[in-house]
């Protein structure tokens, strides 16, 4: 597709996936997932999480909007 | 197939950390941010600080102090992901520009938060805006049910940040909406928000929605955008489509919903009948497939459908697992989940503890607000608690069996907890949703959505937003006396040659620039102000604007 002439023709549109998200439904491709998921998200909490988490939700104090 | 027209703004949490870590003026942080954005090309924009982009979206300092994108009138749900994923990318360089030229600057850091959790009640936004040409009273009867159900897929999960203990949420906003139907937007939030602002000319209405969040999943937003679109195309054709799904409290059953990660919970219509999410979203999507041939529906309204049916019955076979590397809700339940068992807790070993807070926000002054919620977490000793209130603790510990080290230890939990969900929005790198994207465990992506480069700088192929977007391409560069100029939704102004470009239409296919006749001694200020736009719109009116 020429991302310079994008437009609403859907013929233009690349295949969508048979379940997005899923990439099937069994039980055994779900664990699957989750665990994959659970190891980078140790990986990725470790390197996310502060030392003092309440010094660190007081310092992001924010009126915030609408 | 009939075309249609939304826009999705989103409010961002920000902060600019010293090279000690600490918060640097916010106030300062914000003048810095907006001379970065000023950096890139762009048009003054008429009506505020801020700027509207080469790719047709605008970005401001928003109430309250924090930065936004409003993005460009889009015509397809592909775009709606495309043009947030960039406003998120142009978020990143400014940062990344801001911690080059700053030397104060150690990390310039921006949250696609939903709440605050330092106690302050604060929630940022992502609102939505669809085009329509109908009575704007309708919407409210026939869309309610719709928004009420729709979190199952558009909630961005979290926690709810107004309870003294730890209660996930489907939808972080959801607490901080206090009505069925509203005209507020920054207190007394309605879950049908009743502006009706066009920005266009007469003829249209822009239905303007507020009680959601901002998500990361290209497939939410994808399915929030697509899935509404198309109810509102039903309703604005004269379909009916919440008919006999009307709720008698549509924000107790949205509370309801919020508070439910399996989507089983059900609530009573009117005529009394107990229903799912699931079940309300399915009835809205039985009626879209049966007119898919309508020629009121757009043309990317069944693969829509197709998403919109996947989902549900993805949900109904077994949420939350089902969808848990997929919808940001899910994903952010599922690494919760974990983190509560890597900590010895559970979900349902919580209750306790929430029981016990519940208990401890009665019996301590100003319980009973939010931005004094007690917090016994960082005492080092009963010592330091008052007798008065240490009297009255002493019964509830005993009643609930714990200590109060245990509990001061649910409370570090809490934070700990309330910081990951503030780290999944973080922009960057850092970012939570971002390593775990990068990581490649994430089933979010949607084709189509793609080409974040390109939506940076260049604005969608329909509608006025791509007439505004080549207009700023062209006229917005350093080197172009863009002070000569500014722009709007519905307008760009040259002062340098007295002409308008007209955007009312917002489907406007070609530039068409009027001349403005000005007097000869007309005071006219080389710079313009919303006054000079009031004097443009006059002119236009008396018919003084001519080809």
């Amino acid at each position: 597709m020429n991302q310079l002439e994008r437009n609403n023709d859907p013929s233009n549109r690349p295949p969508e996936p048979q379940a997005a998200g899923t990439g099937g439904s069994n039980l055994n491709d779900l664990r699957r997932q989750a665990a994959a998921l659970h190891a980078a998200a140790d990986a990725a909490i470790k390197n996310a999480l502060s030392a003092n988490s309440k010094a660190f939700n007081s310092s992001m104090r924010q009126e915030g909007g609408q | 197939m009939a075309e249609r027209l939304f826009g999705l703004e989103t409010e961002y949490a920000y902060a600019l950390l010293d090279r000690a870590g600490q918060r640097i003026d916010p106030a300062q942080a914000l003048g810095w941010l907006l001379d970065a954005a000023r950096r890139l090309i762009h048009l003054p924009d008429l009506n505020s600080n801020g700027i509207f982009l080469a790719n047709g979206a605008r970005f401001y300092i928003d109430c309250g102090g924090h930065p936004e994108f409003a993005g460009p009138e889009l015509a397809n749900p592909w775009d709606a992901a495309r043009y947030v994923k960039a406003g998120e990318r142009i978020l990143e360089r400014l940062a990344a520009d801001l911690a080059r030229r700053h030397d104060a600057v150690a990390h310039a850091c921006f949250f696609r938060q939903n709440v605050d959790y330092s106690g302050t009640g604060s929630t940022w936004g992502s609102h939505e805006s669809y085009l329509h040409r109908n009575d704007p009273a309708l919407f409210r009867r026939h869309l309610i049910p719709h928004l009420v159900s729709r979190l199952v897929y558009t909630g961005a999960g979290g926690f709810d940040s107004t309870y003294p203990g730890i209660r996930f949420t489907l939808s972080p906003r959801v607490p901080h909406l206090e009505a069925d139907v509203s005209a507020e937007s920054t207190r007394c939030r309605g879950v049908f928000h009743t502006k009706d602002e066009s920005l266009s000319s007469s003829g249209y209405h822009r239905l303007h929605l507020l009680c959601s969040e901002s998500l990361f999943s290209e497939l939410g937003l994808f399915l929030r955008v697509g899935a509404t679109a198309v109810i509102v195309a039903m309703i604005e054709a004269g379909l009916r489509p919440g008919e006999g799904l009307a709720l008698p409290s549509p924000l107790q059953a949205m509370q309801v919903f919020a508070g439910d990660p399996r989507c089983q919970e059900v609530v009573l219509n009117a005529r009394g009948q107990p229903m799912t999410a699931s079940a309300i979203q399915r009835h809205y999507l039985l009626l879209a497939e049966a007119h898919l041939q309508s020629p009121f529906m757009p043309p990317w309204a069944e693969a829509v459908c197709r998403q919109w049916r996947q989902v549900i019955e993805r949900l109904e076979s077994g949420s939350p697992d089902s969808v848990a590397t997929s919808l940001d809700w899910a994903i952010r339940f599922s690494v919760f989940d974990k983190f509560l068992r890597d900590q010895g807790y559970s979900w349902q070993s919580l209750q306790k503890w929430n029981v016990f807070a519940e208990e401890v926000v009665k019996l301590l002054p100003g319980a009973n607000s939010r931005d004094k919620a007690p917090d016994l977490e960082t005492l080092s000793s009963e010592d330091e608690i008052p007798k008065e209130m240490l009297s009255k603790l002493r019964p509830q510990l005993s009643q609930q069996g714990v200590s109060l080290n245990e509990y001061k230890e649910f409370r570090a939990l809490r934070s700990r907890l309330f910081e990951l969900d503030t780290r999944f929005g973080q922009l960057g790198d850092k970012g939570l949703f971002a390593q775990l994207d990068r990581a490649g465990v994430l089933r979010h992506q949607f084709p189509g959505v793609d080409n974040f480069e390109h939506a940076m700088e260049c604005p969608p192929a329909t509608g006025r937003a791509n007439l505004r977007g080549n207009c700023v391409r062209r006229l917005g560069s350093a080197n172009c006396s863009r002070s000569a100029y500014a722009c709007d939704w519905a307008a760009v102004w040259d002062q340098s040659q007295h002409r308008v470009l007209d955007l009312s239409d917002p489907f406007a296919r070609q530039e068409d620039w009027k001349t403005v006749a000005l007097d000869s001694d007309s005071s006219l200020n080389p710079i313009l102000t919303p006054r000079h736009r009031r004097m443009f719109e006059l002119l236009t009116l008396s018919g003084a604007l001519t080809r």
